[in-house]
Protein backbone atom coordinates (compact mmCIF):
# COMPACT_ATOMS: atom_id res chain seq x y z
CA UNK A 1 0.00 0.00 0.00
CA UNK A 2 1.60 3.27 -1.06
CA UNK A 3 0.79 6.66 0.35
CA UNK A 4 -1.45 7.41 -2.63
CA UNK A 5 -4.07 5.13 -1.06
CA UNK A 6 -4.02 6.94 2.28
CA UNK A 7 -6.98 9.23 1.50
CA UNK A 8 -9.18 6.22 0.90
CA UNK A 9 -8.02 4.60 4.13
CA UNK A 10 -8.69 7.84 5.97
CA UNK A 11 -12.15 8.22 4.46
CA UNK A 12 -13.12 4.65 5.27
CA UNK A 13 -11.82 4.90 8.84
CA UNK A 14 -13.54 8.22 9.34
CA UNK A 15 -16.87 6.94 8.06
CA UNK A 16 -16.73 3.96 10.40
CA UNK A 17 -15.65 5.92 13.46
CA UNK A 18 -18.37 8.51 12.89
CA UNK A 19 -20.97 5.78 13.25
CA UNK A 20 -19.40 4.70 16.56
CA UNK A 21 -19.99 8.14 18.05
CA UNK A 22 -23.50 8.47 16.65
CA UNK A 23 -24.49 4.96 17.64
CA UNK A 24 -23.29 5.41 21.22
CA UNK A 25 -25.07 8.74 21.53
CA UNK A 26 -28.36 7.51 20.14
CA UNK A 27 -28.09 4.32 22.22
CA UNK A 28 -27.79 6.36 25.40
CA UNK A 29 -30.71 8.48 24.27
CA UNK A 30 -32.84 5.41 23.56
CA UNK A 31 -32.04 3.86 26.93
CA UNK A 32 -33.06 7.04 28.75
CA UNK A 33 -36.26 7.27 26.72
CA UNK A 34 -37.17 3.65 27.35
CA UNK A 35 -36.52 4.04 31.06
CA UNK A 36 -38.76 7.09 31.11
CA UNK A 37 -41.52 5.20 29.34
CA UNK A 38 -41.13 2.29 31.75
CA UNK A 39 -41.49 4.62 34.70
CA UNK A 40 -44.55 6.41 33.34
CA UNK A 41 -46.27 4.58 30.46
CA UNK A 42 -48.82 7.33 29.88
CA UNK A 43 -46.01 9.73 28.91
CA UNK A 44 -44.95 7.41 26.09
CA UNK A 45 -46.26 9.80 23.42
CA UNK A 46 -44.30 12.94 24.29
CA UNK A 47 -41.23 10.94 25.32
CA UNK A 48 -41.25 9.12 21.99
CA UNK A 49 -41.63 12.32 20.02
CA UNK A 50 -38.76 14.01 21.82
CA UNK A 51 -36.65 10.90 21.38
CA UNK A 52 -37.17 10.93 17.63
CA UNK A 53 -36.30 14.62 17.40
CA UNK A 54 -33.12 14.20 19.44
CA UNK A 55 -32.14 11.14 17.43
CA UNK A 56 -32.52 13.10 14.19
CA UNK A 57 -30.31 15.89 15.53
CA UNK A 58 -27.57 13.52 16.69
CA UNK A 59 -27.79 11.66 13.41
CA UNK A 60 -27.38 14.98 11.62
CA UNK A 61 -23.99 15.42 13.23
CA UNK A 62 -23.00 11.84 12.34
CA UNK A 63 -24.05 12.34 8.74
CA UNK A 64 -22.09 15.60 8.49
CA UNK A 65 -18.98 13.53 9.27
CA UNK A 66 -20.01 11.00 6.63
CA UNK A 67 -20.38 13.80 4.08
CA UNK A 68 -16.84 14.93 4.86
CA UNK A 69 -15.60 11.40 4.20
CA UNK A 70 -17.47 11.23 0.90
CA UNK A 71 -15.94 14.58 -0.06
CA UNK A 72 -12.47 13.14 0.56
CA UNK A 73 -13.14 10.29 -1.86
CA UNK A 74 -14.82 12.25 -4.60
CA UNK A 75 -12.81 15.45 -4.51
CA UNK A 76 -9.44 13.68 -4.31
CA UNK B 1 -50.51 -11.94 8.34
CA UNK B 2 -48.31 -13.09 5.44
CA UNK B 3 -51.02 -12.00 2.96
CA UNK B 4 -50.74 -8.49 4.35
CA UNK B 5 -47.01 -8.32 3.89
CA UNK B 6 -46.92 -9.99 0.48
CA UNK B 7 -48.43 -7.11 -1.58
CA UNK B 8 -46.10 -4.61 0.12
CA UNK B 9 -43.15 -6.84 -0.55
CA UNK B 10 -44.16 -7.24 -4.18
CA UNK B 11 -44.58 -3.51 -4.57
CA UNK B 12 -41.28 -2.86 -2.87
CA UNK B 13 -39.56 -5.46 -5.01
CA UNK B 14 -41.08 -3.80 -8.07
CA UNK B 15 -39.59 -0.47 -7.06
CA UNK B 16 -36.26 -2.09 -6.39
CA UNK B 17 -36.47 -3.79 -9.77
CA UNK B 18 -37.06 -0.37 -11.28
CA UNK B 19 -33.96 0.90 -9.57
CA UNK B 20 -32.01 -2.22 -10.51
CA UNK B 21 -33.04 -1.80 -14.14
CA UNK B 22 -31.86 1.78 -13.92
CA UNK B 23 -28.56 0.64 -12.46
CA UNK B 24 -28.12 -1.93 -15.22
CA UNK B 25 -28.77 0.54 -17.98
CA UNK B 26 -26.67 3.27 -16.47
CA UNK B 27 -23.88 0.77 -15.93
CA UNK B 28 -24.02 -0.26 -19.56
CA UNK B 29 -24.44 3.26 -20.85
CA UNK B 30 -22.66 5.71 -18.62
CA UNK B 31 -20.33 3.52 -16.61
CA UNK B 32 -16.84 2.52 -17.61
CA UNK B 33 -17.52 -1.13 -18.25
CA UNK B 34 -20.14 -1.35 -15.51
CA UNK B 35 -18.16 0.40 -12.79
CA UNK B 36 -20.42 0.45 -9.78
CA UNK B 37 -18.94 3.64 -8.33
CA UNK B 38 -19.69 5.59 -11.48
CA UNK B 39 -23.20 4.16 -11.58
CA UNK B 40 -23.97 5.18 -8.03
CA UNK B 41 -22.52 8.62 -8.69
CA UNK B 42 -24.64 8.92 -11.83
CA UNK B 43 -27.75 8.20 -9.78
CA UNK B 44 -26.99 10.55 -6.94
CA UNK B 45 -25.74 13.63 -8.77
CA UNK B 46 -27.48 16.07 -11.00
CA UNK B 47 -27.33 15.65 -14.77
CA UNK B 48 -28.35 17.49 -17.90
CA UNK B 49 -30.35 14.54 -19.14
CA UNK B 50 -33.48 12.84 -17.86
CA UNK B 51 -32.59 9.18 -17.90
CA UNK B 52 -35.75 7.25 -18.77
CA UNK B 53 -34.22 4.04 -17.64
CA UNK B 54 -34.65 1.74 -20.58
CA UNK B 55 -32.61 1.16 -23.70
CA UNK B 56 -33.68 1.25 -27.33
CA UNK B 57 -31.43 -0.55 -29.80
CA UNK B 58 -28.63 -0.54 -27.23
CA UNK B 59 -28.76 3.18 -26.63
CA UNK B 60 -30.23 4.45 -23.38
CA UNK B 61 -33.36 6.51 -23.86
CA UNK B 62 -32.70 9.94 -22.45
CA UNK B 63 -34.29 13.35 -22.72
CA UNK B 64 -31.64 15.99 -23.17
CA UNK B 65 -32.60 19.01 -21.16
CA UNK B 66 -31.93 22.55 -22.40
CA UNK B 67 -28.85 24.43 -21.31
CA UNK B 68 -29.73 28.01 -20.39
CA UNK B 69 -27.47 30.80 -19.30
CA UNK B 70 -28.76 33.99 -17.71
CA UNK B 71 -26.18 36.81 -17.46
CA UNK B 72 -23.37 34.29 -17.31
CA UNK B 73 -25.02 32.26 -14.54
CA UNK B 74 -25.71 28.67 -15.48
CA UNK B 75 -29.48 28.30 -15.16
CA UNK B 76 -29.80 25.19 -17.29
CA UNK B 77 -32.69 22.89 -16.60
CA UNK B 78 -31.32 19.75 -15.04
CA UNK B 79 -32.79 16.55 -13.67
CA UNK B 80 -33.21 17.95 -10.18
CA UNK B 81 -34.85 21.12 -11.49
CA UNK B 82 -37.41 18.98 -13.30
CA UNK B 83 -37.98 17.00 -10.10
CA UNK B 84 -38.60 20.21 -8.17
CA UNK B 85 -41.06 21.34 -10.82
CA UNK B 86 -42.85 18.00 -10.58
CA UNK B 87 -43.00 18.35 -6.78
CA UNK B 88 -44.39 21.88 -7.04
CA UNK B 89 -46.93 20.84 -9.68
CA UNK B 90 -48.04 17.87 -7.55
CA UNK B 91 -48.51 20.11 -4.54
CA UNK B 92 -50.35 22.88 -6.38
CA UNK B 93 -52.63 20.48 -8.23
CA UNK B 94 -53.10 18.20 -5.24
CA UNK B 95 -54.02 20.88 -2.75
CA UNK B 96 -56.06 22.77 -5.32
CA UNK B 97 -58.15 19.75 -6.18
CA UNK B 98 -58.49 18.56 -2.60
CA UNK B 99 -59.80 21.87 -1.30
CA UNK B 100 -61.79 22.79 -4.38
CA UNK B 101 -65.13 22.96 -2.60
CA UNK B 102 -63.78 24.92 0.37
CA UNK B 103 -66.28 23.26 2.63
CA UNK B 104 -66.03 23.77 6.36
CA UNK B 105 -65.74 20.02 6.88
CA UNK B 106 -63.23 18.59 4.40
CA UNK B 107 -63.98 15.50 2.35
CA UNK B 108 -61.71 12.85 0.96
CA UNK B 109 -58.00 13.46 0.67
CA UNK B 110 -58.52 16.96 2.12
CA UNK B 111 -59.04 15.24 5.46
CA UNK B 112 -55.50 13.91 5.48
CA UNK B 113 -54.02 17.15 4.19
CA UNK B 114 -55.94 19.18 6.76
CA UNK B 115 -54.67 16.86 9.48
CA UNK B 116 -51.08 17.55 8.49
CA UNK B 117 -51.70 21.29 8.04
CA UNK B 118 -53.27 21.59 11.48
CA UNK B 119 -50.39 19.57 12.93
CA UNK B 120 -47.82 21.95 11.43
CA UNK B 121 -49.81 24.98 12.56
CA UNK B 122 -50.46 23.88 16.15
CA UNK B 123 -47.53 21.67 17.07
CA UNK B 124 -44.78 23.36 15.11
CA UNK B 125 -45.68 26.98 14.39
CA UNK B 126 -47.77 28.06 17.37
CA UNK B 127 -45.86 25.99 19.92
CA UNK B 128 -42.46 27.38 18.93
CA UNK B 129 -43.30 30.90 17.81
CA UNK B 130 -46.30 31.77 19.92
CA UNK B 131 -49.93 32.31 19.06
CA UNK B 132 -49.62 35.80 17.62
CA UNK B 133 -46.87 35.23 15.06
CA UNK B 134 -47.26 31.48 14.71
CA UNK B 135 -50.29 31.68 12.50
CA UNK B 136 -48.57 34.27 10.33
CA UNK B 137 -45.52 32.03 9.79
CA UNK B 138 -47.60 28.93 9.11
CA UNK B 139 -47.79 29.32 5.30
CA UNK B 140 -44.00 29.47 5.01
CA UNK B 141 -43.55 26.50 7.33
CA UNK B 142 -46.20 24.52 5.47
CA UNK B 143 -44.51 25.25 2.15
CA UNK B 144 -41.18 24.13 3.58
CA UNK B 145 -42.65 20.95 5.06
CA UNK B 146 -44.63 19.80 2.04
CA UNK B 147 -42.02 20.76 -0.55
CA UNK B 148 -39.23 18.94 1.28
CA UNK B 149 -41.52 15.95 1.89
CA UNK B 150 -42.59 15.59 -1.73
CA UNK B 151 -39.05 16.11 -3.02
CA UNK B 152 -37.80 13.41 -0.64
CA UNK B 153 -40.54 11.01 -1.64
CA UNK B 154 -40.00 11.56 -5.38
CA UNK B 155 -36.55 10.11 -4.93
CA UNK B 156 -38.01 6.79 -3.79
CA UNK B 157 -40.29 6.40 -6.78
CA UNK B 158 -38.90 4.56 -9.83
CA UNK B 159 -37.28 6.92 -12.36
CA UNK B 160 -37.33 9.71 -9.80
CA UNK B 161 -34.43 11.62 -8.32
CA UNK B 162 -34.11 13.33 -4.96
CA UNK B 163 -33.87 17.04 -5.52
CA UNK B 164 -33.17 17.53 -1.82
CA UNK B 165 -30.19 15.23 -2.25
CA UNK B 166 -28.52 18.08 -4.07
CA UNK B 167 -26.63 20.34 -1.70
CA UNK B 168 -27.56 23.38 -3.78
CA UNK B 169 -31.27 22.78 -3.20
CA UNK B 170 -30.90 22.31 0.54
CA UNK B 171 -28.56 25.30 0.70
CA UNK B 172 -31.23 27.41 -1.00
CA UNK B 173 -33.83 26.22 1.50
CA UNK B 174 -31.45 26.94 4.39
CA UNK B 175 -30.69 30.43 3.04
CA UNK B 176 -34.43 31.12 2.80
CA UNK B 177 -34.85 30.01 6.41
CA UNK B 178 -31.88 32.19 7.42
CA UNK B 179 -33.54 35.23 5.86
CA UNK B 180 -36.84 34.38 7.52
CA UNK B 181 -35.13 34.12 10.92
CA UNK B 182 -33.31 37.43 10.57
CA UNK B 183 -36.21 39.33 8.99
CA UNK B 184 -38.76 38.15 11.54
CA UNK B 185 -36.41 39.09 14.38
CA UNK B 186 -35.88 42.54 12.88
CA UNK B 187 -39.59 42.99 12.23
CA UNK B 188 -40.45 42.18 15.83
CA UNK B 189 -37.60 43.78 17.77
CA UNK B 190 -36.53 46.55 15.41
CA UNK B 191 -33.34 46.57 13.38
CA UNK B 192 -30.99 47.46 16.23
CA UNK B 193 -32.99 45.57 18.82
CA UNK B 194 -32.52 42.35 16.90
CA UNK B 195 -28.75 42.62 16.99
CA UNK B 196 -28.82 43.68 20.62
CA UNK B 197 -30.77 40.54 21.42
CA UNK B 198 -27.92 38.49 20.03
CA UNK B 199 -26.00 38.71 23.28
CA UNK B 200 -27.72 37.96 26.60
CA UNK B 201 -28.10 40.82 29.02
CA UNK B 202 -26.51 41.01 32.40
CA UNK B 203 -23.13 39.57 31.55
CA UNK B 204 -19.72 40.75 32.82
CA UNK B 205 -18.21 43.16 30.32
CA UNK B 206 -15.23 41.04 29.37
CA UNK B 207 -17.38 38.07 28.35
CA UNK B 208 -19.35 40.08 25.79
CA UNK B 209 -16.78 40.04 22.91
CA UNK B 210 -16.56 36.24 23.15
CA UNK B 211 -20.33 35.97 23.29
CA UNK B 212 -20.66 38.16 20.21
CA UNK B 213 -18.30 35.91 18.25
CA UNK B 214 -20.05 32.78 19.48
CA UNK B 215 -23.53 34.08 18.73
CA UNK B 216 -22.62 35.34 15.26
CA UNK B 217 -21.03 32.01 14.45
CA UNK B 218 -24.11 30.26 15.78
CA UNK B 219 -26.30 32.46 13.58
CA UNK B 220 -24.58 31.05 10.52
CA UNK B 221 -23.96 27.52 11.76
CA UNK B 222 -27.63 26.80 12.45
CA UNK B 223 -28.86 27.14 8.83
CA UNK B 224 -25.68 25.41 7.65
CA UNK B 225 -26.52 22.45 9.86
CA UNK B 226 -30.07 22.43 8.48
CA UNK B 227 -28.68 22.30 4.96
CA UNK B 228 -26.14 19.56 5.53
CA UNK B 229 -28.45 17.45 7.71
CA UNK B 230 -31.13 17.24 5.02
CA UNK B 231 -28.63 16.73 2.20
CA UNK B 232 -26.65 14.06 4.03
CA UNK B 233 -29.72 12.13 5.17
CA UNK B 234 -31.17 11.98 1.68
CA UNK B 235 -27.93 11.17 -0.11
CA UNK B 236 -26.71 8.61 2.41
CA UNK B 237 -29.94 6.63 2.23
CA UNK B 238 -29.85 6.45 -1.54
CA UNK B 239 -26.17 5.50 -1.58
CA UNK B 240 -26.92 2.67 0.86
CA UNK B 241 -29.76 1.33 -1.30
CA UNK B 242 -27.68 1.55 -4.48
CA UNK B 243 -24.68 -0.01 -2.75
CA UNK B 244 -26.70 -3.01 -1.62
CA UNK B 245 -28.11 -3.52 -5.09
CA UNK B 246 -24.66 -2.94 -6.53
CA UNK B 247 -23.37 -5.88 -4.54
CA UNK B 248 -25.20 -8.06 -7.04
CA UNK B 249 -23.11 -6.55 -9.82
CA UNK B 250 -19.86 -6.57 -7.89
CA UNK B 251 -20.11 -10.27 -7.17
CA UNK B 252 -21.56 -10.89 -10.64
CA UNK B 253 -23.88 -13.54 -9.25
CA UNK B 254 -27.65 -13.66 -9.02
CA UNK B 255 -27.43 -15.55 -5.76
CA UNK B 256 -26.41 -12.40 -3.91
CA UNK B 257 -29.80 -10.98 -4.83
CA UNK B 258 -31.43 -13.28 -2.27
CA UNK B 259 -29.75 -11.28 0.49
CA UNK B 260 -29.33 -7.93 -1.24
CA UNK B 261 -32.92 -7.27 -2.33
CA UNK B 262 -34.54 -7.77 1.13
CA UNK B 263 -31.81 -5.62 2.69
CA UNK B 264 -32.37 -2.90 0.10
CA UNK B 265 -36.12 -3.20 0.71
CA UNK B 266 -35.62 -2.70 4.45
CA UNK B 267 -33.42 0.33 3.86
CA UNK B 268 -36.02 1.72 1.47
CA UNK B 269 -38.59 1.44 4.27
CA UNK B 270 -36.20 3.31 6.53
CA UNK B 271 -35.77 5.92 3.79
CA UNK B 272 -39.53 6.40 3.71
CA UNK B 273 -39.52 7.13 7.44
CA UNK B 274 -36.45 9.36 7.12
CA UNK B 275 -38.17 11.36 4.33
CA UNK B 276 -41.01 12.30 6.67
CA UNK B 277 -38.72 12.78 9.65
CA UNK B 278 -36.28 15.09 7.88
CA UNK B 279 -39.07 17.26 6.48
CA UNK B 280 -40.47 17.54 10.01
CA UNK B 281 -37.05 18.26 11.56
CA UNK B 282 -36.22 20.99 9.01
CA UNK B 283 -39.57 22.67 9.57
CA UNK B 284 -39.46 22.33 13.35
CA UNK B 285 -35.92 23.68 13.66
CA UNK B 286 -36.76 26.62 11.38
CA UNK B 287 -39.77 27.46 13.53
CA UNK B 288 -37.68 27.03 16.69
CA UNK B 289 -35.03 29.46 15.42
CA UNK B 290 -37.70 31.93 14.33
CA UNK B 291 -39.23 31.67 17.79
CA UNK B 292 -35.85 32.31 19.43
CA UNK B 293 -35.33 35.27 17.13
CA UNK B 294 -38.72 36.82 17.91
CA UNK B 295 -38.78 36.11 21.66
CA UNK B 296 -35.20 35.91 22.87
CA UNK B 297 -35.39 33.67 25.86
CA UNK B 298 -32.16 34.78 27.48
Amino acid sequence: MDSLQLPYVAAALGAGLAVVGGGLGIGKLASAALEGIARQPQAAGPIGTNMIISAALIEGATLIAEVVCILIVFLK
Amino acid sequence: MSQQHAPDAVQGAGEIAGHAAEATDAAHAGGHGGDIGTTILHHITDANTLDLGFTWNGHPVEIHLPHLEVFGVDMSITKHVVMMWIASALLIVGFGMAFRGRRLVPRGIANLLELIVVFVRDEIAVKNIGAKHGRRMTPYLLTLFFFILVCNLLGLVPFGATATGNVNVTAALAILSFFMIQLEGMRENGFLGHWKNLVPHGLPIFVIPIMIIVEVLGMFVKPFALCVRLFANMTAGHVAILAFLGMIFIFKSSLVAVAAVPLALAIMGLELFVAFLQAYIFTMLTSLFIGFSIHPSH
